[in-house]
């Protein structure tokens, strides 16, 4: 993750239109495809379980994102951005399997006990357990609250950095209703996270 | 409006994912990399998963087809049956009318169980018909003339 946004400086600032990709995302060919995957694969995998909900079917769903960019990487223009355009695919991959097996309901536990699980296997200070604990359940609280959509506008921002303007043209929105989007699903977050400040208090 | 979405909050929302993605940072379940490309070379070109469906489907109908041209009824040739009923009715029966004919060549001639079957359902139905027919025919045919009647007597004197 940090090889495509850095260490902050580099991330999408809040206008969505300073994203800074490593040199190496530029190049939209296989071999660029072949070198990232150990790094994007993992996200996408992470993208694709929080849409369908269901960490074997987004296993599936990787694969078959991947399978489909492979084919097609060395057709596109060079000017595309290879990260959001291997999301794009993979939502597109996700919106087919949602509608070849019908509606998929979020799994909300099954993720939360595999996120504990990986918690308590790092050897971390109890507050830093704590915390993460605390954003792991805050933001899978959040996300089953958000409809389908306004999900993956807010986890292609949020989660993988991507900006406004590569976020519209994926989900096939104009900017200013990405923005909106965005916010909504935000303010939602927020809610979550102050119930469950208040809540744990 | 843009100026909500300066908001520099943003920062809690990304500090809260990348907390998570840390947390899920080794995600099981992710394909290796060999896997997915032998898997794009063996599903590219020709034996592609969408071809693959379209030519069973096709299989599939081009079968069904066959099956019901075979088990349709009109596969039995009405040139023979005919030729069956006519050379029985010239021989056994004088030629009142036609459907006399047909009915006396059926009773008596040697078809299979298939032509028997077809033929031995449309005299059964050919009854029920006749039977429910005939009352209803024959109580409106009575009220209509006993009208017709009152409307002469009235008219004749």
């Amino acid at each position: 993750m940090r090889a495509f946004f850095g260490d902050g400086a580099d991330a999408p600032d809040a206008d969505g239109d300073a994203v800074t990709l490593a040199p190496s995302t530029t190049a939209c060919d296989r071999a660029t495809l072949v070198s990232m995957y150990g790094d994007i694969a993992p996200r996408v995998h992470r993208f694709l379980r929080d849409l369908l909900g269901d960490a074997t079917l987004a296993s599936d769903a990787t694969q078959e994102t991947f399978v489909r960019a492979f084919r097609r990487v060395d057709d596109l223009p060079r000017a595309t951005r290879l990260v959001p355009w291997v999301f794009g695919v993979a939502r597109f991959v996700a919106l087919e399997m949602r509608k070849a097996r019908g509606r998929v309901r979020r799994v909300i536990d099954d993720g939360v006990a595999a996120d504990d699980r990986a918690i308590d296997t790092q050897a971390r200070t109890p507050e830093d357990t704590l915390l993460d604990r605390e954003a792991v359940a805050v933001v899978e609280r959040a996300l089953g609250r958000l409809p389908e959509e306004r999900r993956a506008a807010l986890l292609l921002r949020c989660d993988h950095g991507l900006a406004y303007d590569e976020i519209a043209p994926l989900m096939g929105w104009s900017l200013s209703k990405v923005k909106v989007e965005i916010f909504r699903a935000r303010e939602v977050l927020r809610a979550t996270l102050q119930e469950y400040r208040g809540g744990g208090t | 409006m843009s100026a909500v979405f300066h908001d520099p909050d943003e920062a809690v929302e990304r500090a809260l994912f990348e907390r998570r993605a840390r947390v899920q940072g080794g995600a099981p379940g992710v394909p290796s990399l060999d896997e997915v490309l032998r898997a794009a070379r063996d599903d590219s070109g020709e034996t592609s998963s969408g071809r693959r469906r379209a030519w069973s489907g096709l299989a599939l109908a081009a079968a069904c087809l066959v099956t019901v041209i075979k088990t349709r009824p009109h596969d039995v040739s009405p040139s023979g049956i005919t030729a069956d009923v006519d050379g029985a009715a010239s021989g056994t029966t004088d030629r009142g009318g036609g459907m006399c004919e047909e009915q006396a060549a059926v009773s008596s001639s040697t078809l299979d169980s298939t032509y028997a079957s077809i033929v031995a359902v449309a005299p059964a139905t050919q009854d029920s018909r006749a039977c429910v027919a005939p009352p209803a025919t024959f109580e409106s045919f009575g009220t209509l003339s006993c009208d017709r009647d009152e409307a002469n007597r009235t008219e004749m004197p």
